[in-house]
């Protein structure tokens, strides 16, 4: 076996790598490029000209001469001393938390009941549980309205029938129960996202674990605050992230029951933006501004939840 | 005309080199293995042969073509995957006439190409099946069908049989030396195997850590292993080993063993002091002998295979594996004694690990 | 696991029958209300269910309500947006079906760039995907409001199809990277000896053999689509262009639209996507799952 004399100079080496190296590169290039363009139109680009339009003063008039003059921290001035904005802050939090601590738990309980399996009519319920996430979210507005209405909603008619009323309840008139209203009509329709997750991850616990508690004497509850609980915990924190930020951004439920009344009282983040930017007056500065905020808050909340509770055990 | 060449192959990922430097030199129409344990870098050289994995410097040469920039689509490469890889949502005749089709060969043309490929790999009745419903044994020939019908340069086996169970192992092994027989396409086998390089190649290549250890013949490297590990790697059961210092012990040589047993090491030349070593010898080179005449095994276990017995033991504390073609009335506990056939014998250096050479 | 005692069966059956009325009951009041003339349900406010049933609510919605005596007889007041509601059904099924169609398109090349070619800069590509999710959409419409207007592309189905299509493409991406990650690499390898290209490696044997993937992505996507408002409220104004979703929120505004009108829209503006989730609900889940877990 004759060994070769050794062909290699540093350059053509060099070269050999690079053109190696460039057509993985070349062809995720242009695999990726359509996908590229439309991140940076639609994701990139906006987010930092929301940025640069919080700064400048873009109202209508501004919009048709197409000049956005530069005013500085004054949106944010602007934003910081209407009583609205903390009051749509602080509807914010506390529907987010509202809604949230509900979803999680509503979910838990339903995975649950389908996990047993050994009930036959779990497999209908199994069926039926993404129906709310198939209504179309103002749709769902509409029809909890509906179903609030104070003259002809259906939830005085059954209360009254029930005995429970002998007065027609005007729900949507108070701010306590018009909140709780667009709470349980959110929460309706977004269960069924926890409850799929919930239910693959308990489909996912082995069922020997539970055996050998059994062995071991654990009985009923026992067995779901020291097994079922602790293995859950992973799942649980995704769905906490995912929704406190799809909760942060609420607006079709807003729109189609309360519309942000009665008077400002469920004002939320989304829906000022909304009615500051595209109602009367049209300030889309302030409104940049206020989207702006909205952002950095679900930021650092996503942050916070991804060092400190979602820690991921791997069983 | 299939004549492989490998210059100063290397290979990194990242900041590890996997492979430093190899050169290979396959003549065309030899079968040749590549062995080694697990991470020694074979697969990821076959790889770099077929060009899904790209070297990081050094030449791969097929007679006169440089490959390196090559696709392995061009290379007239064809590959034996170890999960056979075959295209599951297309039937067996689809599989294997794949790649003529993409070559944009005449339907016809392929038709016949495939129906004489599935004859002689007895795959004729699984034409319009698919991957899913054959067994491993098919879907391996069915991945060979695959590569025949191609008429490539090179054939190239990646751990092909490890997915299959022992008995099929073995009779598939004989179906690719046959096939190679008839074929005679220079071919390039990757296993950790040692025995299925043995019975299949031509030449082996003893691989670790990304070096080549041994180039040889397969009984060139059972009968004259150049250091310790290829000594072990080949060969099952494997070679006895015993560490010991090298005397002179009238006109011959024996190792001392740590508590004085003396085993004899043949006519080995003393060249220098206190030179530790360790003796090599094959379990079937070691005989029965009496007490006055041998060295003294205490007995562990035995291990009738039917066709031989297995004895394990300890000398002076070193373990110890006799095979014996004969049935000998042996317990557990008993002492027996043994003589090695001294021209079988391998001296090593213990520090170096290479072979003396005499 | 033990038996279960009656006591425990009877329990969960319970349970069972509840999680089923609060998945169920709050589509009840929609039929309920769609399936009533306006008169019927103002008349008697307490009942449950209506004397008498009429499909006349339907009639009203997908013909455009030009029938005069119809109007006169039963409503007292029919609001415009009803006029456009065939128009945004339609518009609703091309924005849904281009936006299936592109993002799951562009989506599987990117998914298959992240999946198989390991190069630092797309492996970016993916955490910017899983970080675009947390994105409110709101701050993203506030500018391209601005740019949509500059471009002209404002009143346009084009500008509600390359909107959504920018939001989804993530969704979908997630979706499909893991599962082009699953495939054995050893199919691909075979592929590209056998005469394919990389890129001839994906389109013939990882694209035939994602079938599955792809059409849960597809339907998910079709559903997003379908349900979305605040793009297609924002970007138009004209009742020619305003999808099914906008035309539901412009009865809210409209105090004169009575609820069987509102409630027999809704049914029509929900059946598409409920159709889907109940038809194709295998597919859908194990797409959901893949979707919503990071990493």
């Amino acid at each position: 076996m004759a060994v070769g004399s050794v062909r290699k100079k540093s350059p053509s080496l060099v070269k050999r790598l690079l053109r190696i190296e460039s057509s993985q590169n070349r062809l995720a290039l242009t695999m990726n490029f359509p996908t590229i363009v439309f991140f940076f139109i639609i994701l990139a680009y906006p987010i930092f000209f929301a940025g640069y339009l919080s700064f400048h003063k873009v109202s209508v008039r501004e919009l048709r001469s197409g000049e956005y003059p530069f005013i500085g921290w004054d949106n944010f001035v602007r934003l910081f001393s209407d009583d609205v904005f903390w009051l749509s802050a602080k509807n914010t939090i506390l529907f987010v938390s509202i809604s949230v601590a509900l979803e999680v738990l509503i979910a838990l309980a339903i995975a649950l009941i389908i996990n047993e399996s050994r009930i036959r009519l779990s497999k209908v319920t199994k069926l039926l549980i993404l129906i709310p996430w198939a209504v179309p979210p103002v749709a769902n507005g509409l029809l909890w309205a509906f179903i609030f209405n104070t003259h002809f909603g259906y939830l005085n008619r059954v209360l009254f029938q029930l005995g429970f009323i002998e007065e027609y309840v005007n729900w949507l008139g108070h701010s306590d129960t018009a909140f709780m209203a667009v709470i349980i009509a959110y929460v309706w329709r977004t269960t069924p996202f926890n409850i799929l997750l919930y239910h693959a991850a308990l489909q996912g616990i082995p069922g020997h674990l539970y055996e050998a508690a059994e062995l071991d004497g654990t009985t009923g509850l026992k067995k779901f605050w020291y097994i079922t609980l602790p293995l859950l915990r992973p799942i649980i924190a995704v769905t906490l992230i995912l929704r406190t930020t799809f909760a942060f951004m609420i607006f079709d439920e807003i729109f189609a029951i309360t519309q942000g009344g009665p008077g400002n009282d469920t004002w939320v983040a989304a829906w000022y933006t909304y009615k500051t930017s595209f109602q009367p007056p049209f300030n889309i500065g302030v409104g940049a501004a206020s989207a702006y905020v909205l952002a950095l808050v679900i930021g650092v909340i996503a942050i916070f939840y991804v060092k400190y509770v979602y820690r991921r055990v791997e069983y | 005309m299939a004549n492989l060449q490998i210059r100063q192959l290397k290979k990194s990922f990242g900041p590890d080199e996997v492979i430093h430097g190899i050169d290979i030199d396959i003549k065309d129409q030899s079968f040749v293995a590549l062995v080694g344990p697990s991470g020694c870098g074979k697969s990821t050289l076959l790889r770099m042969i077929a060009g899904l994995e790209d070297p990081s410097g050094g030449e791969i040469r097929l007679n006169d073509t440089v490959l390196n920039d090559v696709a392995p689509k061009d290379r007239d490469i064809a590959m034996v995957f170890q999960d056979y890889a075959l295209y599951p949502h297309m039937t067996v005749e689809k599989n294997m006439g794949f790649a003529l089709k993409m070559a944009k060969v005449p339907k016809t043309e392929i038709k016949r190409q495939v129906d004489a490929a599935a004859q002689t790999l007895n795959l004729t009745e699984f034409l319009d099946r698919f991957p899913r419903q054959l067994s491993g044994g098919q879907r391996q020939r069915v991945a060979m069908g695959r590569c025949i019908v191609r008429n490539p340069e090179v054939f190239l086996f990646d751990e092909p049989l490890s997915n299959l169970d022992a008995k099929l192992r073995v009779k598939m092994r004989t179906e690719i030396k046959t096939l190679h027989q008839r074929l005679k396409a220079t071919s390039i086998y990757v296993t950790h195997d040692q025995m299925e390089a043995m019975t299949l190649a031509d030449q082996i290549f003893v691989m670790r850590g990304g070096y080549i250890e041994q180039v040889g013949a397969p009984l060139e490297l059972y009968d004259y292993p150049d250091n310790i590990f290829v000594a072990e790697f080949i060969g099952s059961p494997s070679i006895n080993l015993l560490e010991g210092v090298l005397e002179k012990d009238g006109d011959q040589s024996v190792i001392v063993l740590p508590n004085g047993t003396k085993f004899p090491a043949g006519s080995a030349k003393i060249v220098q002091e206190n030179h530790r070593v360790v003796l090599g010898i094959r379990p079937e080179h070691l005989q029965w002998t009496s007490k006055d005449k041998g060295v003294p095994v205490d007995v562990e276990v035995i291990e009738p295979t039917g066709n031989e017995t297995f004895i394990t033991g300890k000398v002076a504390g070193q373990t110890i594996l006799i095979s014996f073609r004969e049935r000998y009335d042996v317990h557990p506990g008993d002492t027996i004694y043994i003589w090695p056939d001294l021209n079988k014998i391998l001296l090593f250096d213990a520090e170096t690990t290479k072979r003396i050479v005499a | 696991m033990k038996k279960m005692t009656l006591q425990y069966r009877i329990l969960m059956i319970i349970a069972n029958i509840i999680v089923i009325g609060f998945l169920i009951l709050p589509l009840v009041p929609v039929i309920l209300g769609s399936i009533q003339l306006e008169k019927e349900i103002q008349a008697n406010t307490t009942a449950l269910l209506p004397d008498s049933y009429t499909l006349e609510n339907f009639k009203l919605i997908l013909f455009g309500g030009t029938d005069r005596e119809l109007r006169l007889e039963h409503l007292s007041y029919l609001p415009e947006n009803i006029k456009t509601f065939p128009n945004a059904f339609l518009n609703s099924v091309i924005v849904g079906l281009a936006v299936t169609v592109l993002t799951l398109i562009l989506g599987s090349l990117t998914a298959y760039t992240i999946a198989r070619l390991r190069l630092r800069w797309t492996s970016v590509l993916l955490q910017i995907n899983l970080v675009s999710r947390m994105v409110p959409l709101i701050v993203l419409m506030v500018p391209l409001y601005v740019v949509l207007r500059n471009l002209g592309l404002l009143n346009s189905l084009s500008g509600i199809i390359i909107t959504e299509v920018g939001l989804l493409l993530p969704y979908a991406i997630i979706i499909l990277t893991p599962y082009f990650a699953a495939f054995p690499v050893s199919l691909e390898d075979a592929a590209r000896l056998d005469g394919c290209t990389r890129f001839e490696a994906f389109l013939r044997i990882i694209l035939p053999l994602s079938k599955p993937a792809l059409a849960a992505c597809g339907v998910i996507m079709f559903i997003i689509s379908w349900h979305e408002l605040l793009i297609p409220l924002i970007i138009v104004s004209k009742p020619q262009f305003m999808t099914v979703p906008v035309v539901l929120a412009g009865l809210v505004s409209d105090q004169f639209v009575f609820f069987t009108v509102m409630m027999a829209i809704c049914l029509v503006g929900l059946l598409p996507t409920l159709l889907l989730v109940l038809l194709l609900q295998k597919y859908l889940v194990k797409g959901l799952v893949a979707g919503a877990v990071k990493g």
